[in-house]
C-alpha cells in the first residue's frame, strides 16, 4: 500500500482499477488471464519478446553503421536487457502463478527495474530508467499491437492516471467508465482541474512522480476530498473507503430528498443559493440539487474547446442551451476571464513571455483590448437575453474608468444590433466582479453605477494576500480567513447594502461550508457555490439564524489571525449543525 | 579446455561507474564461455552474465569488485574481463558526451 499526496481538485471518493496513460496511451486491458490459457498467453509473451528482440537488433545494426559502434553499444545493452534470462523468468513466473496477463506481467516487472535503476543512489546511473521504460512500451505495443484504446471507448469502469491531462482530453472523459482520476502535474486553477469539477469525477492532482510505482489493473483510490491517492490498498484501508463512499451516498441521498426545500434560515430570511458552471449541460447538476439559478456561468471553455476563435453562432447557441435548461431562472454570464496566453491563435503577441500573467493582459483587460473578440461575446449575450433572465459581469474590473469603457462598448453593440435588426433585450443587469482588491477599496462608487456585485474570492485572495495558491511554495498562506478578506467583503457588502444593490459571493470560498453563517452574517443573501456544494449549502442555511449568523460575523471579525478565524468558524459550522458533519463523515 | 576455479580483485577505472554500456560489454564476453561467474562488490554479489545483477552492483568509481569464475576456461574468461577493467573499457568512454 502505497499513500502519495496531491491537490484535491474534484470531490468524491473512487477506486477501481488503474489505466496508466503513457504518452502513447497504452493501456493495459486486463490484470489477469484464466488458468487455462496460461500456455497460450506464454507463447504469445515469447512472440512479442521475439519481436522486441528484432526490432533492438535492427536499431544496433542502424545506429552502428550510422553512428559508430559506442551508439549501437546502448541498443546492444538493450537487447540484454529484453533477452534476460531472469527479466523472463519473472514474467513467466507472474503468469503462471498469479495468472496476470503477459502486458500486466511484464508491466510489473519492467517497473520495478525501473525503480531499482531509479534507486541506485546515482544519477547517472539512475537515467538510464527511461531506458527500462522505452523497453516496457516496445513490448506492451507488441503486445497489444492495434488493441491501444482511446479514452473516448473505454468499456469497464477504471481510474485514469497519468503525467498529466489536457483539457480536451479531460472533457472526453466518460462519468460512466472514468472513476476518478490522477496526475502527476497540474495544480489547483488548471483547466483540467475546472473541468474534472465540473465534470464531478473525483480528481487529485500535482502527485509528483508516482507513476513508476504502480502497474495498470492494480488497485487505486482516489480521494478528491483530502487530496490523496492510495495505490494497493490493504483490505481495512479499502474497506474504510467502501463505508465512506456508502455514508457520502447516503448523506447525498439524505439532503437530495430535502432539494425543494427553500433555503430560508429559521428567522425567515432568504439566502439565495445558485450553482457555478462552465458547460451547459451543467445546468441541470445546479437545478437538480435545488439550486436557485446560476450565480457564475464561466464562458472561457468557448474559446478553449477548439483552436477557432467562438463565433457569435457559437456563443449564443451555448447560452441558449443554458437559459433553457435553467427554466426562468436567473443566470449570470461573465465575459471572457483569459490571459492572453490562454487565448487559442492570434493574440500570443500581446503577452510577453516571462511576465506575471496574473498581473497581465488578461480577463477584461483583453476584452477591452481586442474589440472584435469583446463585441462578439456580447452580442450574443444580448441576443440570448431574450429567451430568459439573463445577467451579465465583467471579471477583474479594477478601476472606474474601466467599468464605464465596458459600458460604452455595450452601448456599441446595442448599435450594431439595432442596426442588423436582430432581435436582442438591452434591458438585462449588469454587473462586476470584485475581485481586485482596488474594486473593494472604492466599493462605494462603483455601487453608484453598476447593478450588482459579485465578490470572486479566488482571485480577492491571491491579489490581496499576494499569493499564488497553485505554487505549492507559498499556497499554504493562502487562506480565505484572512481578517483582510473578511474586511474586503464586509466594505463591499456594506456598499452594495447602502445603495441598495444586489450582491453575491462566487468563488470557492462560498463552497466552504464553514464560511456560510460568516458571510449570511455579514449580510450576503445569494451565494454561488460548485453544483456539488450546493445541497449542503441549502442545510447549513436552513440551520441558521439571522442572530446567530451575525453574532459569529461579528466575532470573526475581531480576530486577528486566520487560523483563529478559520478554527473559530469551524468550531460555530459544527454546533449549527453537528448531525451534517461527523467526524467520519469528513474524514 | 581446464577445470577451475578463478578469483581476481579488480578496481573499477570507468569515469562513471560500472554504468550501462560497460556492464553490457561485460555480460557480452561472460556469455562467450559456459563457466559459471560471479562478480561481487562487497556483500552484493550477482551473475555476470546478467545485465540486471551487474547493475544492481551499483559500481562506482574505484570500488574494487571481486571476479569469481567456476568450471571449464574460467581462467581465459578472468584474463579477458581483468582486462577490459585494464584498458577495455576506455573505448565506452569516448564520444557519447554525458549519454550512455
Amino acid at each position: 500500500m502505497l499513500v502519495k499526496r496531491g491537490i484535491a481538485v474534484s470531490q468524491g471518493v473512487n477506486f477501481g482499477p488503474a489505466l496508466i496513460l503513457g504518452t502513447e496511451d497504452f493501456r493495459i486491458p486486463r490484470q489477469f488471464v484464466s488458468v487455462n490459457v496460461i500456455d497460450t498467453e506464454i507463447a504469445r509473451l515469447t512472440s512479442a519478446m521475439d519481436a522486441v528482440c528484432e526490432e533492438i537488433a535492427e536499431n544496433e545494426r542502424l545506429a552502428s553503421d550510422k553512428l559508430g559502434k559506442q551508439y549501437g553499444a546502448i541498443f546492444a545493452a538493450h537487447l540484454q536487457m529484453v533477452s534476460s534470462p531472469r527479466l523472463r523468468e519473472e514474467i513467466e513466473t507472474l503468469i503462471r502463478e498469479k495468472c496476470y496477463s503477459p502486458e500486466h506481467a511484464s508491466s510489473r516487472v519492467f517497473r520495478r527495474y525501473t525503480k531499482l535503476v531509479q534507486h541506485l543512489g546515482d544519477n547517472y546511473l539512475a537515467e538510464r530508467a527511461s531506458d527500462i521504460i522505452d523497453l516496457e512500451k516496445r513490448l506492451l505495443k507488441q503486445l497489444l499491437g492495434e488493441k491501444r484504446e482511446e479514452l473516448s471507448n473505454l468499456t469497464e469502469p477504471i481510474i485514469v492516471l497519468a503525467n498529466n491531462l489536457t483539457p480536451s482530453e479531460t472533457a472526453s472523459l466518460t462519468k460512466e467508465f472514468v472513476l476518478g482520476f490522477a496526475t502527476e502535474v497540474g495544480g489547483r486553477t488548471s483547466h483540467t482541474a475546472i473541468l474534472a469539477g465540473a465534470l464531478e469525477i473525483p480528481a487529485v492532482v500535482g502527485l509528483g512522480e508516482f507513476l513508476s510505482d504502480i502497474s495498470g489493473g492494480d488497485m487505486v483510490i482516489v480521494d478528491g476530498n483530502n487530496g490523496e491517492i492510495i495505490i494497493d490498498p490493504d483490505e481495512e484501508t479499502l474497506a474504510k473507503y467502501k463505508d465512506t463512499g456508502e455514508r457520502q451516498r447516503s448523506m447525498a441521498a439524505r439532503l437530495a430528498s430535502r432539494r425543494k426545500i427553500r433555503s430560508e434560515t429559521q428567522d425567515g430570511t432568504r439566502v439565495h443559493v445558485m450553482g457555478n458552471i462552465e458547460f451547459p449541460n451543467e445546468v441541470e447538476h445546479c437545478t437538480e440539487r435545488g439550486a436557485d439559478g446560476i450565480g457564475l456561468y464561466r464562458t472561457e471553455f468557448l474559446y478553449l474547446q477548439s483552436n477557432t476563435e467562438p463565433t457569435e453562432q457559437v456563443h449564443y447557441d451555448a447560452y441558449c442551451r443554458v437559459i433553457q435548461a435553467a427554466k426562468n431562472r436567473p443566470i449570470v454570464i461573465r465575459t471572457l476571464d483569459l490571459g492572453a496566453d490562454k487565448i487559442p491563435r492570434g493574440y500570443k503577441h500581446l503577452s510577453k513571455e516571462g511576465m506575471n500573467p496574473a498581473l497581465g493582459l488578461r480577463s477584461l483587460r483583453l476584452s477591452l483590448r481586442d474589440l472584435p473578440l469583446f463585441k462578439t461575446q456580447l452580442r450574443a449575450i444580448f441576443r440570448a437575453a431574450v429567451h430568459g433572465d439573463v445577467r451579465i459581469m465583467f471579471p477583474l474590473i479594477s478601476t472606474l474608468l474601466e467599468w464605464r469603457q465596458a459600458k460604452m462598448i455595450v452601448g456599441d453593440v446595442f448599435e450594431d444590433l439595432e442596426e442588423r435588426g436582430v432581435e436582442f433585450n438591452p434591458n438585462i443587469p449588469i454587473g462586476m466582479m470584485v475581485e481586485v482588491p482596488a474594486a473593494a477599496l472604492l466599493a462605494e462608487e462603483f455601487a453608484e453605477e453598476v447593478d450588482f456585485f459579485s465578490i470572486g474570492t479566488n482571485d480577492l485572495i491571491q491579489y490581496t494576500l499576494a499569493v499564488d495558491r497553485s505554487d505549492p511554495a507559498v499556497s499554504s498562506l493562502y487562506n480565505s480567513s484572512d481578517p483582510s478578506i473578511l474586511r474586503l467583503i464586509k466594505m463591499v457588502v456594506d456598499a452594495a447594502n447602502k445603495k441598495n444593490i444586489p450582491v453575491t459571493v462566487c468563488g470557492q470560498m462560498s463552497s466552504d461550508l464553514k464560511s456560510i453563517p460568516l458571510l449570511t452574517g455579514m449580510g450576503i443573501r445569494q451565494i454561488s457555490a460548485t453544483p456539488l456544494a450546493i445541497p449542503e449549502v441549502k442545510e447549513v442555511i436552513r440551520h441558521l439564524t439571522i442572530e446567530r449568523a451575525e453574532e459569529i460575523a461579528a466575532h470573526a471579525m475581531t480576530i486577528d489571525i486566520a487560523r483563529d478565524v478559520e478554527s473559530y468558524l469551524r468550531g460555530e459550522l459544527y454546533k449549527i449543525c453537528p448531525d451534517l458533519f461527523d467526524e467520519e463523515l469528513t474524514l | 579446455m581446464q577445470e577451475s576455479v578463478c578469483r581476481q580483485v579488480v578496481t573499477v577505472k570507468m569515469k562513471q561507474g560500472l554504468h550501462l554500456r560497460p556492464i553490457s560489454e561485460i555480460v557480452r564476453i561472460s556469455r562467450n564461455y559456459p563457466c559459471d561467474f560471479k562478480i561481487s562488490n562487497g556483500d552484493q554479489s550477482g551473475n555476470a552474465k546478467e545485465i540486471y545483477d551487474l547493475l544492481e552492483l551499483k559500481a562506482m568509481p574505484q570500488t574494487e569488485l571481486v571476479l569469481e569464475a567456476n568450471g571449464d576456461d574460467a581462467n581465459k574468461l578472468i584474463e579477458e574481463v581483468v582486462s577490459f577493467f585494464e584498458s577495455g573499457y576506455k573505448k565506452f568512454e569516448e564520444t557519447i558526451d554525458s549519454s550512455d
